[in-house]
């Protein structure tokens, strides 16, 4: 018995250790089977754990150091609980959704259970010290999309290490001596999102520790029908590292029960990551999953019944306790009562959680039952107030929705009546109308000194020396100044590197700041997104270049799921103020001449999305962005880049604000709303209409989000009252976007005196050449002929149907 | 014939391309798509076919030139042959003149006759809404020039244009809440000879809420006499002391005070009809019809007359028209009124039945003030039958009120009166 413990220590894990941490798995085992009974008995919607994955994830939080990040997914609760990121209570209070970033620091409550993350920001948005705290990014249910971001998160290591004008940011590095650690279920490895990551990875020579959790289902679909040979390592295989090379991966098998090799194999494993950066992928196996997927399943169903008798044996606490018992190192009584003590830790744990969930809204109950009382007392309704007050009552655990409803059903029970009392309860609705909306919908966008509206426009100067050149050499000196000026600034894409850009933004530039300031990436836009993710999750400022709009599509999963929410669904704990910069509207082509703007803009909300007329509006927006700690979409005019424009003497300081358009031709008969490349068509429309005595107002948006915050637009409108949107989108897509906005937002209905008209384009993509370009978007006579047919009914007189 | 070789627009919105090279030289052979020269832009190299099989007979654009895509770079045509025009020959396109100037002169569209306002007001755009309620404009008094007649945003604007220029006696009430009114007709007027007289915007604007008045309530005038004797002794007694103030003390503002009371009295005849029911006014609004002469009549409106003192109405009647005769009423100063006093006694007239201010539930007519023998009654004096007849001399007045037959019945109507009348003749 002695020499097993002393076996024991030579695993570097001290007695005291081992048993802390059988602890800690009976406590995150229980955290599991209480938190189904709570979702069971209908305390909380839905469930989701990580029952059968204790053992890994303890052996994997002994190779977390602080400065390392996570990025993982709704199985890793023992991982959080053990590097000290999440209590068991805080667990609890997100499976109830305690909306209260005190209570569920994670999320304050937006995201269902088992979604991790830790606060990177102070309460005003500003940077903690990431490189002296563990980490967590924040998850995302969509399975595979933790894989992306893991790309940049292990890629800011070396660039932090590898590039010195960033060693004084120690804040957020240590010499680059961080590991992203990811974590992905089998099942997820069957997903193109997975195999894209892995390999950027590699390509990267980025610091990720990868440890895939195999419990050999994906819900209830067996590895038989997820992966070939059913074996992930062996499908790996080809990405192994040969022997003195630093090209590939170190692969390492282990079993998910089986606590000396776990620990073993993490913290070999970390220590050639940490130092070396070459990234590693721990496939971890026979792990079990006691409870199922969830709470909305139950896995007897499509499990067979010796599967099941083999996951009750390979249990890893079971297994854990055996080999303790085995070793000496404790005996049978000493773990049960941890076990019970465990059990009992939990559940007060648990009850604090709900407890404090539910206490503030049954006090809230209390205020609305007792105003109801009030109110009945001089009310003809009484009856029906006092049946509203029971119902209320009654509800054994109360939402605040059931409060809500009730003051509704009270304000229409006594419609019409004068009562004094109405009058507390409407502002008691008003206040809770605030809090909540302070509670869901807040942090959508930066709230922050750095938010993308708060940067203060500063005008581009021009003198007579101000010469006239190519718009992509505005932009080639915008990047350059920025570069200078900013050593987080890192930009990179598809041929961004040694080519500079397909159309020239970046040329002569990777020469200038070196090939890990200014990098080709291999042709991967969903970890080209990705990659830029993780980068500004860890205080970077990446320009992530997608080469075509048409090819954001692959990366707008990405972006809408991950990136767009992440301010708000952690409620301002995390940001990433990423650029993703892309060229569109108007080339050649189906795939290079789309413009799906409503599309983008409506999966994008979180972010800025920006629409520039030319390079110089471009300019400008790239460096209000770089001020902001808002993430953006700048989306450049592909027809722009050889259209000569005149260079602003401060191009590397002059802003454009967001959401404030310009008129870029004032008139007062008719306005026309657009945006981008169709800023040129519409100048054009407008000077014909000139001719026949029409003058249209153009307003160029230039950001879609945010839409016009001034409402200047409406300002034109009143002017005109007739209106026109025009873009290059489908029927029904942006211009519906602005026209609601204006419409109904600005209120500018009553202003009308002409019925609203859209002009996009055809709502198939466009066809190739120049006609099928002139037959799909909207052209210049096109534009003309819609504008003077509006004027030729308000004053046929003057203007006669040209058709007639 | 010789072919052109143009500079061709190289990929996706190039513009221009620089020669680089030729590849081959004035007067020599080339075959159709053999390379003819070397063109690069900022962002690829090129080299041109020949477009034809020939001789080079010119070439236009040296090595080293950058040109626009279009432009005409050489020659090529049988041995022999010469260039067309040199190199002074304009090939590059001519921009197209895309749209012919539509003219614009103010042709007497023919296709769009003025139709009448028998079909209606048509599409009412929400911005002429807009201004038609907030300027109070009857939009069947405004001419649509838009397609089929519509009113547009510009014609209303006119409209108002014309409005603030004529004299300002368009202040006619809240328009009826039922349909706009159908001017009728006029009788053809050509059979006896005579002068036509143009009708102002103002005299129309009467004439069609008069006609629009007496044709939407039946109209019922009943008379009562009051003996103003405590009215003028308090008048006589406050006049002076309310001069100083700069306040004329009428006998208007008695009358107007009379009708609060007894529209308190009678909450029915604040009111106006509609299908749904009748609606009674929460405020009591008293609009003064107000004659300005020639011009026509307006009627400036107190609001919340409930609410003031003797000396305050009189302060607000001065006020009121003071400003109608001076054009400076706001337009909301002629809104809203919900019972409307007129006072057709100051031209002499002793008694008459004026017209129903829709959609108010009545008027009351205010006639001459005249000094009449009157029979007086009292008691006491006569030791036999306890009271006494006398004759007396009395500043009399004939009140008249004129109520609509669907709200009001005789009775009620009469109540109404006699309240004002009993308010007056025991004036305190």
């Amino acid at each position: 018995m002695g020499t097993k413990k002393a076996e024991a220590v030579a695993l570097e894990a001290s007695i005291q250790e081992i048993l802390q941490d059988y602890r800690l798995a009976a406590q995150s085992r229980q955290a599991s089977l209480i938190g189904r009974r709570e979702v069971m008995s209908g305390k909380a919607k839905f469930g989701i754990f990580g029952d059968g994955k204790e053992l890994a994830q303890i052996a994997m939080a002994k190779a977390f150091k602080k400065g390392d990040f996570r990025s993982g997914y709704y199985r890793d609760q023992t991982f959080m609980f053990a590097i000290g990121a999440t209590t068991i209570q805080e667990f609890f209070a997100q499976l109830y959704a305690h909306a209260d970033v005190e209570a569920e620091p994670a999320t304050a409550g937006r995201s269902m259970n088992a979604h991790f993350a830790t606060r990177s920001l102070n309460p005003d948005g500003s940077w903690k010290e990431l490189a002296e705290r563990v980490n967590s990014s924040a998850d995302v249910s969509p399975t595979g999309s933790q894989m992306p971001r893991l790309v940049g998160l292990a890629y800011a290591s070396r660039l932090y290490r590898e590039l010195p004008e960033l060693h004084a940011y120690k804040n957020f590095s240590k010499n680059g001596d961080e590991i992203a650690f990811g974590t992905v279920g089998n099942a997820t490895t069957a997903e193109g999102m997975f195999w894209e990551s892995i390999n950027a990875v590699g390509v990267l020579r980025a610091p990720m520790l990868l440890s895939i959790w195999d419990d050999e289902y994906g819900i209830s679909v067996s590895n038989e029908f997820q992966i070939v040979k059913q074996n992930i390592s062996e499908l790996l295989r080809g990405f192994e590292r040969e022997p003195g090379s630093r090209e590939g991966f170190d692969l390492y098998l282990v079993k998910g029960w089986d606590y000396p090799a776990l620990v073993d194999t993490y913290l070999r494993a970390a220590a050639i990551v940490r130092s070396e950066h070459v990234p590693a992928i721990i496939h971890v196996i026979e792990l079990t999953q006691p409870q199922g997927h969830s709470t909305s399943g139950s896995h007897e169903r499509y499990k067979t019944k010796e599967r099941l008798e083999w996951e009750h044996e390979h249990d890893c606490l079971r297994k854990f306790r055996e080999w303790i018992v085995a070793e000496g190192i404790a005996n049978v009584e000493e773990l049960d009562q941890i076990e019970a003590d465990s059990h009992r830790e939990v559940e007060e744990a648990r009850k604090r959680a709900w407890q404090n969930y539910l206490s503030p809204i049954q006090e809230e109950r209390q205020e609305v039952i007792q105003m109801i009382d009030r109110i009945a007392a001089s009310s003809k309704e009484a009856a029906r107030l006092a049946e509203i007050k029971n119902i209320l009552r009654s509800i054994p655990t109360p939402l605040r929705r059931d409060n809500m409803a009730a003051v509704r059903d009270v304000l229409i029970a006594v419609r019409g009546e004068d009562i004094p009392e109405k009058s507390t309860l409407l502002a008691w609705k008003e206040e809770q109308q605030n809090l909540n909306e302070e509670r869901y919908s807040s942090h959508l966008y930066s709230d922050s000194e750095n938010s993308a509206l708060k940067v203060s426009a500063v005008e581009p100067v021009y003198s007579d020396g101000s010469p006239m050149v190519y718009g992509f050499d505005i932009l080639n000196a915008c990047f350059d100044a920025a570069l200078a000026r900013d050593p987080r600034v890192i930009a990179f894409g598809e041929d961004v590197g040694r080519l500079g850009d397909v159309n020239q933004g970046f040329h002569g530039l990777q020469a200038k700041y070196g090939d890990l300031r200014v990098s080709d990436t291999g042709i991967r836009e969903i970890t080209i997104a990705g990659q830029a993710i993780g980068m500004a999750l860890r205080g970077l400022r990446p320009i992530a270049e997608i080469q075509y709009l048409d090819y954001l599509l692959y990366a707008l999963q990405i972006l809408s799921d991950d990136l767009a929410t992440l301010h708000w669904r952690t409620k301002g704990g995390q940001k990433a103020p990423v650029i993703v910069r892309t060229r569109g509207h108007r080339l050649e082509g189906i795939w290079h001449s789309g413009s799906p703007m409503a599309g983008i803009t409506h999966l994008l909300r979180g972010m800025l999305v920006l629409v520039p007329r030319n390079m110089t509006q471009a300019a400008g927006f790239y460096n209000t962005m770089l001020r902001s700690d808002d993430p953006a979409l700048v989306v450049e005019v592909l027809n722009g880049y050889r259209i000569k424009e005149r260079l602003p003497d401060n191009i590397g300081e002059f802003t454009i604000p967001v959401g404030v358009p310009e008129v870029i031709r004032p008139g007062d008969d008719v306005t026309v709303v657009t945006y981008g490349a169709c800023c040129r068509i519409a100048l054009e429309a407008a000077r014909l209409l000139s001719m026949v005595g029409i003058e249209v107002e153009i307003v160029d948006i230039r950001s879609l989000l945010p839409f016009d915050t001034h409402g200047l637009i409406l300002k034109s409108l009143q002017k005109t009252s007739r209106i026109v949107f025009l873009d290059e989108d489908v029927p029904g897509g942006t211009t519906a976007y602005m026209m609601q906005e204006v419409l109904e937002n600005q209120g500018g209905y009553p202003w009308l005196d002409s019925p609203p008209v859209t002009i996009p384009a055809k709502p198939h993509r466009p066809a190739y050449g120049s006609d099928g370009d002139y037959w799909s978007k909207p052209n210049v006579e096109q534009v003309f002929e819609t504008v003077y047919l509006m004027m030729s009914e308000v004053d046929p007189a003057r203007y006669p149907d040209l058709f007639q | 014939m010789p072919v052109q070789v143009i500079m061709p627009q190289l990929g996706e919105s190039v513009v221009e391309g620089t020669v680089s090279k030729w590849l081959k030289a004035k007067g020599d052979k080339v075959e159709e798509f053999e390379p003819l020269l070397e063109v690069n832009t900022d962002k690829v190299d090129s080299e041109i076919p020949s477009p034809a099989s020939g001789t080079i007979l010119e070439i236009l654009v040296p090595e080293g030139t950058t040109v626009n895509a279009g432009t005409l770079l050489a020659w090529i045509g049988e041995e022999g042959e010469t260039a067309p025009g040199g190199n002074g020959s304009p090939a590059e396109r001519v921009a197209v003149e895309k749209a012919e100037p539509v003219p614009t002169a103010p042709g007497t569209a023919s296709s769009t006759p003025p139709l009448g306002r028998d079909r209606g007001l048509g599409f009412i755009s929400p911005v002429v809404a807009k201004i038609a309620s907030e300027e109070d404009v009857d939009l069947s008094q405004v001419v649509g020039t838009g397609q089929s007649g519509r009113i547009t945003k510009k014609d209303v604007l006119a409209y108002l244009e014309r409005r603030r220029e004529a004299p300002q006696a368009e202040g006619r009430p809240s328009p009826p809440p039922t349909a706009a009114p159908v001017a009728s007709p006029p009788p053809t007027a050509a059979a006896v000879p005579g002068e036509v007289l143009p009708l102002s915007t103002v005299r129309q604007a009467i004439a069609d809420h008069m006609v629009m008045s007496k044709r939407t309530s039946p109209h019922v005038t009943t008379v009562m006499e009051i003996d103003l004797s405590r009215v003028v002794a308090h008048r006589q007694a406050n006049k002076e002391a309310l001069a100083r103030e700069g306040v004329n003390l009428t006998f208007t503002a008695y009358f107007v005070i009379a009708a609060v009371n007894a529209l308190k009295a009678s909450p029915i005849v604040n009111s106006s009809w509609s299908e749904a029911g009748i609606v009674l006014h929460r405020e009591i609004n008293i609009g003064m019809a107000t004659s300005l002469g020639e011009a026509g009549l307006i009627v400036p409106v107190i609001k919340n007359a409930d609410r003031l003192s003797l000396s305050g109405i009189a302060r607000a009647v001065n006020d009121l028209a003071q400003r109608a005769r001076a054009r400076l009423l706001k337009p909301d100063e002629v809104k809203d009124g919900t019972f409307t006093i007129t006072n057709h006694g100051t031209s002499g007239s002793l008694f008459a039945t004026p017209i129903i201010n829709q959609p108010q539930c009545g008027i009351l007519g205010v006639g001459a003030i005249q000094k009449r023998v009157v029979v007086i009654s009292g008691e006491n004096s006569d030791p036999i039958s306890g009271s006494f007849d006398a004759i007396a001399i009395r500043p009399m007045v004939y009140v008249s009120f004129t109520f609509d037959h669907r709200i009001l019945d005789g009775a009620i109507a009469d109540y109404f009166l006699g309240t004002v009348v009993e308010s007056l003749n025991n004036w305190k």
